[in-house]
């Protein structure tokens, strides 16, 4: 362990630096993954396509028949506007795990946020989302802006 | 000069480190993530990757050029052969900065580790990870990042410590401080897998009992077992690993062996892991006691657990720290008794007996005191016992009180024994005027806040400010306090004074005993009264410019004074 040791630790790693800037390079073109059509991924990743583009009646599109039929469109549009924050920008979405099988499935999903600019700090939060198969195919079967909970139906009767 | 130069260049060395480090995790995080390492598919959204690949070439760039740059320094100032080498490694701020590094790598490796081995525990049992309960997966990735950096550069600063140890003997505060290093590590690592044992004992209990707590997501019991099994895993790894390196090196040869033995840092951790099982003893066992005397007081409890579960779920919590006090314990007379100085065997065994006693009197005096408080409550007439809460006050006090006294009387009357058997002895020991000297000082400062609160309750009343409150309630826990107080002040107080007396009366004034206490010298000098003892170190440029040098200073000696070689 000498003064070469030193100079051969800092050798390698900056050959480190190198390697793990061409593989984060090439991985980062790939984009997101591609789920096949009829998947309840896929419906998912259709549903987040519409949802960045903020095309809210495609996005409404996707929600289960009990939900459109407890949160109309306009509810959802009012929902959306008043949660504007979370309207996705510097974050990615990851679906974990599928949970549950037949027509009711859970998708478990990571959501990374990460500030742009300085610092760079990146922090991440849970998210499940229950789906389910309908004769038009995989729904999301719980209202959400973005992937976070939206709010509970009003309920005019109270 | 030296000084500075040396904090100059550690520090910087230090804090350069850590960027390279923090620059280096960043980097295998991202480069993990991108094999999918610690996180799904891409579904939605933009990954940051190049952002925080950015970021992380960024830190690791500039923290390697200025580490590399610092550390060759340190590196050709310690080269074997360089002027003042040898005192470049066994400066003190050199080992500070090894031990420094070594403990904060540690911390943030078995972290990571630990991290780990739960994502691992949890796939295995099952566990799903439910936002709900605010439950994030863990991130592989991130964890495996963190193990493998810090787990580098841990490795390569042991073996730079390792190189150290091996060129010169060590001594002073380049001996002692790594060494605080290492027994503080492998105490931190028994403490927390006792804990998780502990927690694993009790998640069995409650699945052999067949309930578990209220409001909880359903995977409670086998989070726990997961989490505690890879804690289990992680810390005794820690424990056994630094526990067997300190070990071996204790039982070789050498000076690194001798030096090891004779260690007060080593004796300070077996009698710090008695204490903490001595505390533990305490919590557990008055947690026991306390439940069963509720159940014979009728006293209704606010949890669901049954009663085999209140009773059975402190003392198997326990097990882990009763086993490790009886090893410690056993190891700490064992180490003594192989050294084959029985005045060091005497040392240690009292040392153990007083740590053990003044836990139990600190357990016994806060019970006491406490029941105490409650009967002058009633008998001055307050209202602390009108509401059904005094009832679990009395059997937690009670508990409490219990345990506390098992132990001091049983440790105790260990000390006496020993005092009634040599009497002048245990008067000159230090370690009984430390323990005796301890409660009377704890005595009086805990009597003197309760004599403050006393007279504060005192002057409210003759000032007459907010007369509506029961006098009687406000000072009885006070005066309980205070009289526990000056009962032990005046028995210890009273102890230490017919020492005293002995001491003073002892032509002798001190024994081989309390000269083990105070010394680790076996010379001549050891039967005379004070022993103070110096080590110093003799270089030249040749073994025969020093031994003429050593010649020299023994003909110049003074009579009462001896130099003796290791």
């Amino acid at each position: 362990m000498t003064s070469r040791a030193v100079t051969s630790i800092a050798g390698a790693i900056v050959a480190l630096v190198v390697v793990a800037a061409a593989i984060v390079l090439v991985a980062a073109n790939r984009g997101p993954a591609q789920f096949p059509d009829g998947t309840p991924q896929r419906a998912m990743q259709d549903y987040l396509a519409a949802w960045k583009d903020h095309d809210l009646d495609t996005a409404y599109g996707f929600f289960s028949t009990d939900v459109r039929s407890a949160s109309s469109l306009p509810d959802y549009r009012r929902s959306v506007d008043g949660e504007a924050s979370a309207f996705p920008g510097e974050e990615a979405i990851y679906i974990d795990g599928v949970e549950g099988s037949g027509d009711r499935i859970t998708l478990h999903l990571t959501v990374e946020h990460y500030a742009s600019g300085q610092g760079g700090e990146s922090y991440r939060t849970p998210a499940t989302v229950p789906m389910v198969r309908e004769a038009d195919g995989w729904k999301l079967d719980r209202l959400v802006i973005g992937v976070e909970p939206g709010p509970l139906p009003f309920d005019e009767s109270l | 000069m030296q000084i500075v130069r040396r904090l100059y260049l550690y520090g910087m060395s230090g804090i350069t480190l850590g960027v390279l480090l923090v620059g280096l995790n960043n980097l295998f995080v991202v480069v993990f993530h991108a094999f999918g390492l610690g996180r799904g598919e891409l579904i939605g959204g933009n990954a940051g990757d190049r952002e925080q690949l950015s970021l992380a070439i960024a830190l690791t760039l500039v923290g390697l050029l200025v580490w590399t740059v610092h550390w060759l320094f340190v590196e050709r100032s310690v080269r074997i052969g360089a002027a003042g080498s040898e005192g470049e490694r066994g400066s003190a701020i050199r080992a500070l900065y090894v031990s420094l590094v070594l403990a904060v790598l540690l911390l943030f490796g078995v972290l990571a580790g630990i991290q780990l081995l739960e994502a691992v525990a949890r796939a295995l049992l099952g566990v799903s990870n439910s936002p709900d309960f605010g439950f994030l997966g863990i991130d592989a990735g991130a964890a495996l990042a963190t193990l493998l950096v810090v787990g580098l550069a841990w490795l390569y600063h042991a073996a730079i410590r390792r190189r150290d140890l091996a060129t010169a003997p060590m001594e002073g505060a380049a001996a002692w401080i790594p060494r605080i290093y290492l027994y503080g590590a492998t105490f931190v690592g028994l403490v927390l897998a006792a804990l998780n044992i502990g927690t694993l004992l009790s998640t069995a209990l409650d699945v052999a009992v067949g309930t578990g707590p209220d409001f909880v997501d359903p995977d409670f019991i086998r989070r726990g077992t997961a989490d505690a099994l890879a804690g289990i895993a992680g810390w005794g790894v820690v424990f056994v690993g630094h526990w067997w390196y300190a070990t071996t090196l204790m039982r070789g040869e050498g000076w690194r062996a001798s030096s090891e033995q004779r260690s007060r840092v080593r004796v300070a951790y077996l009698f710090a892991v008695i204490v903490a099982g001595a505390i533990a003893t305490v919590v557990f066992v008055a947690q026991a006691v306390s439940a069963i005397l509720r159940l014979q007081f009728g006293v209704q409890d606010e949890f669901s657990s049954t009663t085999l579960q209140m009773v059975l779920g402190p003392l198997l919590s326990l097990l882990p720290w009763a086993f490790a006090w009886l090893l410690h314990r056993r190891w700490l007379e064992d180490e003594a008794n192989m050294l084959a100085d029985p005045a060091r065997s005497l040392a240690v065994s009292r040392l153990a007996s007083a740590g053990v006693a003044l836990i139990g009197l600190l357990a016994a005096a806060g019970g006491i005191g406490g029941l105490l408080g409650l009967l002058l409550d009633i008998v001055l007439g307050g209202n602390r016992t009108s509401e059904q809460l005094w009832r679990r006050e009395v059997d937690e006090f009670l508990a409490v009180a219990f345990i506390g006294c098992v132990l001091w009387l049983w440790n105790w009357a260990s000390l006496k024994a020993r005092r009634s058997r040599d009497p002048e002895g245990e008067a000159h020991s230090t370690i009984r005027r430390a323990y005796l000297l301890s409660v009377v000082g704890a005595s009086l400062l805990a009597g003197l806040a309760s004599l403050i609160v006393l007279l504060y309750q005192l002057f409210n009343a003759i000032l007459g400010v907010d007369p509506f409150v029961n006098r009687a309630s406000e000072i009885s826990a006070s005066l309980g306090a205070l009289l526990t107080a000056i009962g032990l002040a005046v028995y210890h107080g009273r102890a230490e004074r017919r020492d005293h007396a002995l001491r003073e009366s002892t032509v002798v004034p001190e024994t081989p005993a309390t000269a083990a206490e105070t010394s680790t010298h076996t010379g001549p000098i050891e039967a005379t009264a004070q022993v103070v003892e110096r080590r110093l170190v003799l270089r030249g440029a040749s073994a025969d410019e020093v031994e003429a040098a050593l010649r020299q200073l023994r003909s110049n000696l003074p009579a009462n004074i001896v130099l003796e070689e290791d």
